[in-house]
């Protein structure tokens, strides 16, 4: 009896065995050979156990920016990146978030074959994110384990199928054709900076007969945007905090020395995560290709942003810039009104703002790009503000989801079972 | 047959590239092309040893610092356009 405890509480419990176990049953049902199967299943848990060693760096450092920005300014700085809070998430909801992330791939396939919305949700990085705010909010509002997962699953397949539908239109403009859709939970935004462009400008004036410097393409650089934003804010919360109150935490090293240091590391520590995600999804990803395909071959696939970026790559350095220039002034918004300082982070600006321009082009030209990036810049800074005292309420600090269709999501999902769970 | 090593890129590494990878897969087990795929971040295709380098056409730009030969896919559920773009690629290494 103990050993059957041990094998569903330890093994089962345990996340990163879990995921390996699913993976080794699809590469069996695969029927791969040997080798394939033993590396598949390998690199799929190390990929998760690297989520913990990328998390418990990042919350370091991300902790010491929070006490700087808090002595400097009085006020609590958050800075929203999605790869951050799930890998913090992961750490203590691991098991659900990777139970809701394959059940409700499943549920997407039911979704995809029986009603209208007909996408599988292909973007792997972002249902694990979408699997991970679910369990937060779940959890936050005093659901259980069984309740969690099922609950989780039925809410991520269905908006796995349904968010990209309502995107389709503008999407099909974009690529002339309506063979796929756009996997990126921030669709809320997309399709909203679709509208706008059809209302501000006309399709002529597209942003491709611009011509920008070509340096601007740099902040698709993983490692030097995410760098290059966390040196600015350390260093302007270093110096707010002052010499005295650097050096009480950074034992002994220079006050000016380590906001350098810490900044890096937090790159760092997220390189780090992206790592981990990539390895746990190079098996995960071809697998649930393989199977919908095979059960469902009228389904469309709903593929990660860059997908768009080729048909108007100006707009997407256009749309980063405008959403950026929303994410300064909403920052200068929040200091004035004295509540949590959402701070932007060049990556989710630049892939949402980004992809927000190539929609608000392919209606609006130009002038659609820059008014409808703009906007979905604001979206992503309110939305992290609004969803953050629950991420708080579990632990979570420090950082946020930044994506528009989460915030839709957890935030009514949260409230609505506050009125029934005591 | 000896087989081509080929890496596909994208800026994070893991969403469009590792679909794009995908997606070049079938068209490779397709076509029975020589070709071995790998997939990485934007910068390492600086350091890749393999014969050519595969990413969303808007990328290339930033590929400047490899010499070898770069492939750019535009849409990259267009099974022709992969294909075309292979076998020039191919063409081009076997004259060399």
């Amino acid at each position: 009896m103990e050993f059957l405890m041990v094998i569903v509480n330890e093994v089962l419990g345990n996340a990163a065995i879990l995921v390996g176990l699913v993976a080794l049953v699809g590469l069996l049902l695969q029927k791969k050979s040997f080798d394939q199967v033993f590396l598949g299943t390998i690199k799929t848990i190390v990929g998760f156990l690297i989520f913990y060693i990328g998390a418990g760096a990042g919350v370091t450092a991300l902790g010491h920016f929070q006490d700087l920005f808090a002595r400097g300014f009085n006020l609590q700085g958050v800075l929203p990146l999605a790869e951050g809070i799930t890998a913090m998430a992961l750490t203590s909801l691991g098991t659900q978030t990777a139970i809701i992330m394959v059940l409700g791939f499943f549920v997407n396939l039911v979704v995809a074959r029986f009603t209208p919305f007909k996408y599988i949700f292909l973007t792997g990085q972002h249902n694990l994110f979408f699997a991970a705010m679910l369990a937060v909010v779940l959890s936050a509002a005093g659901l259980g384990g069984v309740p969690i997962v099922l609950i989780g699953a039925l809410i991520l397949g269905f908006f796995a199928g349904f968010y990209p539908w309502i995107a389709r239109k503008p999407m099909n403009k974009i690529t002339g054709s309506d063979e796929i859709g756009i996997g990126h939970y921030c669709t809320i935004g997309y399709a909203l900076s679709g509208a706008i462009g059809g209302l501000v400008g006309s399709p002529e004036d597209s942003t491709e007969k611009l011509k920008l410097p070509k340096w601007m393409g740099f902040f698709r650089d993983y490692v030097g945007a995410i760098s290059l934003t966390m040196l600015i804010f350390y260093y302007i919360a270093a110096i707010a905090a002052g010499r005295e109150a650097v050096e009480a935490i950074s034992g002994g090293q220079n006050w000016l020395l380590f906001p350098f240091v810490q900044s890096l590391t937090f790159a760092g520590a997220v390189y780090v995560i992206i790592t981990g995600v990539r390895m746990f999804l190079g098996e995960i990803v071809p697998a649930f290709l393989g199977i919908s395909d095979k059960l469902i071959p009228e389904a469309k696939p709903a593929l990660d942003c860059p997908a768009v970026f080729p048909y108007a790559p100006t707009a997407v350095i256009i749309g980063f810039l405008a959403a950026y220039a929303a994410g300064l002034i909403m920052m200068g918004v929040f200091i004035a009104l004295g509540t949590t300082v959402i701070i932007p982070v060049a990556i989710p600006y630049f892939f949402i703002g980004g992809t927000a321009g190539v929609f608000g082009n392919a209606t609006g030209g130009w002038k659609g790009a820059v008014v409808g990036a703009f906007v979905v810049g604001i979206l992503i800074a309110v939305g992290p503000a609004l969803i953050y005292p629950i991420m708080a309420q579990v632990g979570l600090t420090g950082t946020s989801f930044p994506e528009t269709d989460f915030t839709a999501v957890g935030l009514p999902l949260y409230y609505i079972l506050k009125l029934f769970v005591p | 047959m000896e087989k081509y090593r080929a890496l596909v890129v994208c800026g994070t590494g893991m969403g469009s590239s590792m679909l794009l990878k995908i997606m070049v897969d079938r068209v490779i087990s397709k076509n029975e092309l020589p070709i071995l795929l790998e997939a990485d971040v934007l910068a390492g295709a600086n350091s890749f040893e393999g014969d050519f380098i595969i990413a969303m056409a808007d990328l290339l730009p930033h590929l400047g610092g490899t010499k070898k030969p770069l492939i750019g896919i535009k849409n990259m559920v267009d099974k022709e356009e992969i294909l075309n773009s292979l076998n020039s690629v191919l063409n081009h290494l076997a004259k060399k």
